[in-house]
């Protein structure tokens, strides 16, 4: 759903960094980003990019990538580098959920994916979002004002879509609606994350991490507060793949 | 004298009025918005049409929305009155794949149209009549239509997700890619046949075979899972969206 880019120095220092919604075609997403970014780094020219790591979805689609490296490679190390002291990463992307536990060092130690179905992903946030016809972001604190939050029934987008608006014609505020989806959204992702456990520190990369409700759901789920990154936790896989790109270049002049 | 049956589902409210066994009238409304009202203006405008008062007419009611139509004298499962549909009309089918805008089911019944066995997809709506109509939209193209588009393709593409929301993201995709819409139509009717033969091997299938539910109006669907049943589905002499309503108007007759 969004395209992201860090640009690194040689110290790991974050020189630029952008996210934007995707284009069209993932090539038209990257474009777009490197014309918002090489400007304000004085790169003149793609070329003066020494290495390039691409993830993510869209990945095998980046014309100016070195090489491709998968998000949960991308996404331990981002957040490793960021946070040290984290073991398990929950990823609330677009089109997937990842749960991502590291070990000290920050080597992958066990994942768990769902890439099958659309609930528990970030296109089930901004499908209920339009059909209450609020932003993502929204959705996040209204569901703060419920004071009778309702448990939806149904796992299933589609399903829920269909309760949602039933709801709504039975009378239902618009804030115990965004409660009901932020918890079962969370209720699905730590449904997930059980299967291979959560080990402190946790903390929340993704867009999904800016959406109060459903990261207070979480915490209160499972008994243990969050640890923040402190940076924009949307662009953890990027900073991941950038610090892959500085050291693979690292080797190749040593 | 004059019965109803009215099939409130999830996508349309169907409805036929049956007089002495035969069919006087039938007619079919999205459901966009709250179904009670849908349907209750919708019966209202048959019965005017037909000349009759509500409250002489046996009503019964089948469909997921059921329990929302205020007029009516007794509900029956979709189940029961899908068999006994498609039963009066093809006296040698014994097993029905039934296409809901929400849930996909497949039932099977007896040589006297009793329902034995049956399977439902309805923990999520993958294959369902919704997920067509997400990629008619995508496609621009109307859903009645979008069977007759995929019958075009020489070359059907192979879509990867069963999840109709991911499905739908991946046509969309296909679309900006400038794929060819036949290509993506037919695989996209391709793989909701598969997710149907799936089901049907859920269940010890049985000659003859036919399909309810508006999506058995698409060529593309049809054909795909004939071909992998290696078998030719049977027809109705009515439309096959009305088959469940039809049914309810069937037990409605038999009330009094």
């Amino acid at each position: 759903m969004t395209g992201k880019v860090v640009i690194l120095d040689d110290d790991c220092n974050i020189l630029a960094q952008k996210v934007i919604p995707v284009k069209k075609l993932p090539v038209l997403t990257v474009n777009a980003l490197m014309e918002d970014v090489l400007p304000r780094v004085g790169v003149k020219d793609i070329s003066e990019i020494t290495y390039c790591v691409g993830t993510g979805y869209g990945r095998r689609n980046i014309p100016l990538s070195n090489e491709t490296i998968s998000e949960i490679t991308c996404h331990g190390t981002g957040a490793h580098h960021n946070l040290s002291s984290v073991r398990t990463v929950i990823d609330i992307g677009g089109q997937d959920c990842k749960i991502i536990r590291l070990n000290a060092q920050g080597n992958l130690k066990n994942f768990i994916m769902n890439e099958k179905c659309a609930a528990g992903t970030g296109r089930y946030l901004e499908l209920m979002a339009e059909t209450l016809g609020l932003t993502l972001d929204e959705l996040g604190t209204l569901s703060l004002k419920a004071k009778n939050p309702l448990a939806l029934a149904s796992k299933c987008s589609i399903y829920a879509r269909q309760e949602v608006m039933q709801l709504i014609s039975d009378g239902i505020k618009k804030p115990a609606l965004a409660a009901a989806i932020n918890k079962a959204m969370a209720e699905r992702v730590i449904n997930l994350a059980e299967k291979i456990g959560l080990e402190p520190d946790i903390a929340i990369s993704g867009g999904v991490a800016k959406n109060i409700g459903v990261v207070s759901n979480m915490e209160r789920m499972i008994g243990i507060k969050f640890k923040q990154f402190s940076v924009d936790p949307q662009i953890i896989g990027a900073l991941g793949a950038a610090l892959i790109a500085r050291k693979a270049y690292q080797k190749q002049n040593r | 004298m004059f019965v109803a049956g009215v099939d409130l589902g999830s996508g349309y409210c169907k409805c036929v009025i049956l007089k002495d066994n035969d069919i006087v009238a039938k007619a079919m409304y999205p459901i966009e918005g709250d179904p009670q009202r849908i349907s209750k203006k919708m019966m209202n405008e048959m019965f005017s049409s037909l000349k009759v008062k509500a409250n002489g007419v046996k009503i019964v009611c089948t469909g997921r929305n059921r329990k929302k139509l205020t007029l009516k004298n007794q509900e029956m499962p979709e189940i029961t009155c899908i068999a006994n549909g498609a039963y009066k009309l093809i006296p040698s089918v014994r097993t029905i794949v039934d296409v809901g805008a929400l849930t996909n089911k497949v039932i099977k019944i007896n040589s006297e149209g009793r329902v034995m066995d049956y399977v439902i997809n309805d923990k999520c709506a993958s294959g369902s009549g919704m997920f067509l109509e997400l990629v008619a939209k995508a496609l621009e193209v109307d859903i009645s239509k979008l069977g007759e588009l995929a019958a075009q393709s020489n070359n059907p593409l192979t879509i990867t997700n069963q999840c109709s929301i991911f499905g739908e993201s991946e046509v969309i995709y296909l679309v900006n890619e400038g794929k060819n819409e036949s290509d993506i139509a037919a695989g996209v009717c391709n793989s909701i046949a598969g997710q149907l033969f799936s089901l049907l091997k859920r269940i010890n299938m049985e000659e003859d075979v036919t399909l309810v539910g508006g999506v058995a109006h698409n060529v593309q669907i049809r054909r795909n899972l004939e071909h992998r049943l290696n078998l030719t589905l049977k027809t109705f002499p009515l439309d096959p969206f009305y088959i469940g309503a039809y049914g309810a108007a069937l037990y409605a007759s038999e009330m009094q």
